[in-house]
């Protein structure tokens, strides 16, 4: 689904279109997950936090302004979502620090899942993490993750290109 | 060894969670209610001449089934007379033709094909010529303008039109496509993709047919520009957001920050000069032997008094700010004539105090540039640049023609910055591809990635 399509999609739901928005879900949901798996460290939270996503965009489409770039809108929804269950898991973590409570939550790590996926989470910072999946999955040039991270073009190019270098090595590694 | 991007892939595709039902069956927070509601208002007595409606239009589709049963349909579908594709480089257009394959309409399908039918008079130049010139008179005006890469190993653009009747057509597009890349020694694949009316509109972001005709109608009933049809019956809100995210948004950004670091010399000096001109006229409004002291009065208005009697050492002063004046001048083509002519030129630097201006352009972000775009765009105003036409861009438009109007001046802009920029890489002469090597070429992608959609796609 390309940028016009999302836009053409969130007309839709915007007027009521269900179905719009499971298309929506359809094509951008690996997008989305990939970029929600840059913020967490396991997989029970980045699950959460794909739902809240969606939910979000279903509860807040009344303010999407057509003609704005709507992929950087739910990009937008998906980030302000980890942010703030990242900030709500940190409050709770903080209230049971000293309990046992702690301990017994057993977290599904992505480390025990996939390859790739885990190699990220080892040899990459959340920054490189994002570029990577902003470039690989959402096909988004180096300009436009510019903008979105907010950063200037050279740092991404240079940490995208540090980023690949690091997989690599660490993917050829895992293969031999 | 399998890539660790297609791994990746593959990887997050296997993670992904299902949609729980509770998100699917969560209604939709629509923002039109008055729209939303319209069929409960309607009153008890429109409901039941609605209900007998259905009844009569089901009863008409069951006499129409059963006729076309019996061939009387069969005799009655005309041959289409008009046909539309669609190319896709990145800047996506589409083409409505005749029958004979004349073009009689082109519609941008994204923002950056706006900036292609902006220059010149391409738009118009296209329209009554053979799809097969206008395709290729197009997809070199995106390649003049860098949308194709033309030192890149592998292109990719997609042709589409309904299949059916209009194939021939697209073939002969795509053949003529395929003629001009090799002629110009570009390495491109032309995909063509026959799918149904339907998918094609899904294709173009018009409303769903499955007529030809109502397609071709929609289409040519469509502003050409794809952001003038953005902003139709933009709320003034929407307007706004649009000024921001295509007038004075990246694209500006762009142009504004390539003219900065091209000419980062000039702006250099341009901000040293300002500043020392800023630096002679304080200390002659705070010397002690100024004529007006205790008075701060500036060089100006102390020039406008000549017969006023100087030190050696104000009189030294005041001819070193002279000089200086008179070089910026020479330099620059514009003579500082004022206080108020200073602190102009030396506002746009405001927000750079005490930063390298070439880190600062290159590390510009959106956010900053849309903060002190008048500033940045003044620093070019300084050294000598016409402005004017970005000037236009400052002030947020009010009505939907005020942005249409900002949106043209913004795109023939892109269209000559473009230009400019690849000028010489469009200019480079390139040997032309023979006949086996681009089909070898083709082949090799075939390999590679299983097919030329799969290409397409990847691309």
């Amino acid at each position: 689904m390309n940028k016009r399509e999302i836009d053409i999609a969130l007309k839709k739901i915007a007027k009521g279109d269900n179905f719009a928005f499971e298309q929506l879900y359809t094509e951008t949901k690996r997008g989305i997950y990939s970029f929600l798996f840059s913020y967490f460290d396991n997989v029970a939270d980045c699950e959460d936090a794909m739902q809240t996503t969606y939910l979000k965009i279903k509860q807040n489409i009344g303010r999407y302004q057509n003609g704005s770039n709507g992929l950087a809108w739910i990009l937008q929804i998906a980030k302000n979502t980890a942010l703030n269950e990242l900030r709500a898991k940190a409050n709770y973590e903080k209230r049971q620090s000293g309990s046992l409570i702690n301990e017994a939550i057993c977290y599904d790590s992505f480390e025990t899942k996939d390859a790739v996926m885990s190699i990220m989470k080892r040899v990459l910072d959340e920054e490189e993490q994002r570029i990577i999946i902003l470039h690989v999955i959402w096909g988004y040039k180096h300009k436009e993750i510019a903008e979105i991270i907010n950063c200037p073009v050279g740092t991404v190019t240079s940490r995208y290109k540090r980023a690949t270098d690091k997989l690599k090595a660490a993917w050829k590694e895992e293969q031999q | 060894m399998k890539s660790w991007k297609k791994q990746l892939k593959n990887e997050f595709d296997n993670a992904v969670p299902a949609l729980k039902d509770e998100v699917r069956n969560a209604p939709i927070m629509t923002r039109p209610e008055n729209e939303k509601f319209e069929a409960e208002k309607r009153p008890v007595i429109g409901r039941r001449i609605g209900i007998g409606a259905a009844f009569g239009a089901f009863a008409l589709v069951i006499a129409f089934v059963c006729l076309s049963a019996f061939g009387v349909f069969n005799s009655v579908t005309p041959e289409p007379n008009k046909f539309v594709i669609a190319l896709e480089i990145n800047p996506a257009v589409a083409f409505v033709t005749d029958g004979n394959g004349v073009v009689i309409n082109v519609t941008a399908l994204n923002d950056d094909a706006d900036v292609i039918l902006s220059g010149e008079s391409l738009s118009t130049d296209m329209k009554n010529k053979r799809l097969t010139e206008a395709i290729v008179a197009y997809t070199d005006c995106a390649a003049k303008l860098g949308y194709l890469d033309l030192t890149a190993a592998k292109n990719a653009v997609r042709i589409s039109g309904s299949s059916g009747a209009g194939e021939k057509l697209t073939a002969n597009a795509s053949e003529s496509l395929k003629n001009y890349f090799r002629s110009k020694g570009i390495y491109a694949v032309v995909v063509e993709d026959f799918i149904g009316v339907k998918n094609l509109c899904g294709r173009l972001g018009v409303n769903e047919t499955d007529s030809l005709d109502e397609l071709t109608e929609s289409l040519c009933n469509l502003s050409e520009l794809y952001g003038a049809r953005l902003s139709e019956d933009a709320s003034s809100e929407e307007l706004k957001n649009l000024y921001k995210t295509y007038v004075v948004g990246a694209q500006t950004l762009e142009i504004v920050r390539e003219e900065l670091l091209e000419n980062i010399s000039a702006v250099i000096s341009n901000a040293q000069m300002v500043q020392q001109i800023c630096l002679r006229n304080y200390e002659i409004m705070m010397h002690k032997d100024n004529p007006f002291n205790p008075l701060p009065v500036d060089y100006w208005r102390i020039k406008k008094y000549p017969n006023a009697n100087y030190t050696s050492e104000f009189a030294a002063l005041m001819s070193e700010t002279e000089y200086l004046l008179d070089e910026y001048e020479k330099k620059f083509g514009k003579a500082i004539m004022s206080l108020d002519e200073l602190k102009s030129v030396a506002d746009v630097y405001s927000s750079l105090s005490g930063m390298n201006l070439e880190e600062a352009f290159s590390s510009l972000s959106l956010a900053d540039f849309q903060a002190s775009t008048k500033n940045y765009i003044g620093i070019l105003k300084n050294i000598g640049f016409d402005v004017t036409a970005l000037e236009s861009l400052l002030t947020a438009p009010v009505t939907e023609r005020e942005y249409i109007a900002q949106l043209q001046t913004l795109l023939s802009e892109l269209f000559k910055s473009r230009t400019e920029q690849n000028k010489s890489v469009y200019e480079q002469p390139r040997e032309a591809i023979s006949e086996s090597d681009y089909e070898k070429f083709i082949n090799d992608i075939k390999k590679e990635y299983g097919s030329l959609e799969a290409f397409w796609n990847k691309k």
